[in-house]
């Protein structure tokens, strides 16, 4: 526990001195954000180049920022905030190509392992048909691990608009590994 | 109907499977050449040394004695003492108290003299400027930051809007704002120079003004300006103005964040003071916003 704590403190301290303008603090603690940055920022873009574009111009507004970060202690949520407006400006980028990308699909013969990799295409497939803002939502919660009301509280959102949006995006998901493949007519109900 | 229940630990299970950090080492390398060069956002820190109000004075100097004789200890290492005849705790809670209670969150500087950080609520706050008392009233959403900013809505994005209470108003803009240059000679003393040296600022464009305004029953003049999308610098290194008491051109200054940003000035002339409020929205922004910023401007009212 005291390591723990020691650990928050150091980067608590990172935060702080960052905050005020010290580069190597700062470069430190992009250091030990980046893996995750890049991993989060893959994970909603299903990109890998606009995935590190994303996640270096979120390091890159995180320092600019950083001054403004009121509550140190919220850095990780904060950060993701920036991480979810990056990549969604990324994806604004990538509209004007996505068309001539479309994975190729075709379904599996027969066998359980042949069915998961078909049900993982199938994902892929829902998932990508998702906006930046519903793929985020699921990313954050299945991936992080972070509950609804924190993510809403990430994102700057109502937790009911989290809550939809996360509604939304299973069933799109559901609606994708289901034999039609239909997605719910319904976009989102506003808080 | 439900045929695959276990769509959650599916999803999870795939998305894990699925996070891969190659590319890291590239990412952070470049993150890092760009920061080297890149400044940061921020408002003015306010100056410790700045003259406070007689009663702000005699009210410290009794909340201290109070301190020292009750606890015993020294209180005041950062944030501790008082404005306005406030108690000292020995565990201040910044934000605690989102009203500008002068009791309720002690601190010792002139920047006690604005509400404490946090969230405000809806309403009338107090605040002392440059020895000048007024109040403003604010709508839900806004947040009191420590150097004398409100911010509302994500700062930097089009629902955000930002205000800064200057505690000693700018005598000077840049003349080459990303060069850091101040502007020479001065632009002079008077609010309508002021003004007018902001609405030729370099590298902006001017949206409207120089306007003579009357903000609390007290003269002044209102300008306002959009950074272009152009600018030779990060935006984050272009500076607009400063004032000398804080710390002179790279002392005290005005940046902000995102090209396209649109900065309202008032100068306000109180009895002799001069007094500046600069208010912030960002690209994208909706006229509500400004709409809201010029709200809070028309509620100021001076004692």
């Amino acid at each position: 526990v005291a390591g723990a704590s020691t650990a928050v403190e150091m980067r608590v301290d990172l935060v702080e001195r960052a905050r005020h303008g010290d580069r190597e603090a700062f470069g430190q603690l992009a250091g030990a954000e980046v893996d995750r940055l890049v991993a989060i920022a893959r994970l909603i873009l299903r990109d890998p180049d606009l995935a590190e574009d994303a996640a270096q111009e979120a390091l890159v507004r995180c320092w600019r920022q950083l001054p403004r970060l009121r509550d140190v202690e919220r850095f990780d949520g904060w950060l993701y905030r920036i991480l979810v407006h990056a990549a969604a400006d990324e994806s604004k980028r990538r509209r004007r190509f996505e068309a001539t990308v479309q994975i190729a699909y075709a379904p599996p013969e027969t066998g359980d392992d042949v069915e998961a990799i078909a049900d993982r295409q199938l994902l892929e497939q829902g998932f990508r048909r998702l906006s930046v803002d519903h793929r985020a939502v699921v990313v954050l919660h299945h991936y992080l691990g972070l509950p609804l009301t924190e993510i809403a509280a990430t994102l700057g959102i109502p937790t009911g608009t989290a809550k939809s949006r996360y509604h939304y995006a299973m069933s799109a998901l559901r609606a994708a590994l289901d034999a039609e493949g239909r997605m719910p007519v319904r976009e989102e109900v506003p808080a | 109907m439900n045929a695959r229940p276990d769509l959650e630990r599916e999803v999870t299970d795939w998305l894990n499977d699925e996070a891969v950090t190659a590319g890291s080492d590239r990412v952070l390398a470049a993150a890092l050449v760009r920061v080297s060069g890149v400044g940061q956002e921020r408002t003015p820190r306010l100056p410790r040394s700045i003259e406070m109000p007689t009663y702000a004075k005699l009210a410290l100097g009794v909340a201290a004695v109070v301190v020292v004789a009750v606890v015993g200890i020294n209180l005041l290492p950062g944030r501790g003492g008082g404005i306005g005849g406030s108690t000292p705790t020995p565990s201040p809670s910044p934000g605690a108290s989102p009203s500008p209670s002068p009791g309720a969150s002690p601190s010792p500087s002139p920047a006690a003299a604005f509400p404490p950080p946090g969230p405000l609520t809806p309403g009338r706050h107090e605040a002392v400027l440059d020895g000048v008392p007024l109040s403003f009233q604010v709508r839900p959403g806004w947040v009191a930051d420590e150097y004398n900013d409100i911010n509302r809505g994500e700062y930097g994005q089009s629902d955000g809007a930002s205000f800064v209470f200057w505690d000693s108003a700018p005598d000077n803009v840049y003349g080459d704002p990303c060069a850091h240059a101040p502007l020479s000679p001065p632009p002079g003393d008077s609010s309508e120079a002021l003004a007018a040296a902001v609405s030729r600022l370099p590298g902006t464009d001017l949206v409207d003004g120089p306007t003579a305004v009357t903000i609390g029953g007290h003269p002044g003049q209102s300008v306002a300006i959009r950074v272009a999308d152009d600018i030779d610098c990060d935006v984050g290194d272009f500076w607009r103005w400063y004032d000398d008491a804080t710390g002179g051109p790279t002392g005290g200054w005005r940046n902000g964040a995102g090209l396209g940003a649109t900065i309202r000035v008032w100068i306000i002339d109180v009895d002799g003071k001069r007094l500046w409020i600069d208010g912030e929205t960002f690209a994208g922004a909706d006229s509500a916003v400004g709409e809201e910023m010029q709200e809070l401007i028309d509620s100021i009212q001076f004692e």
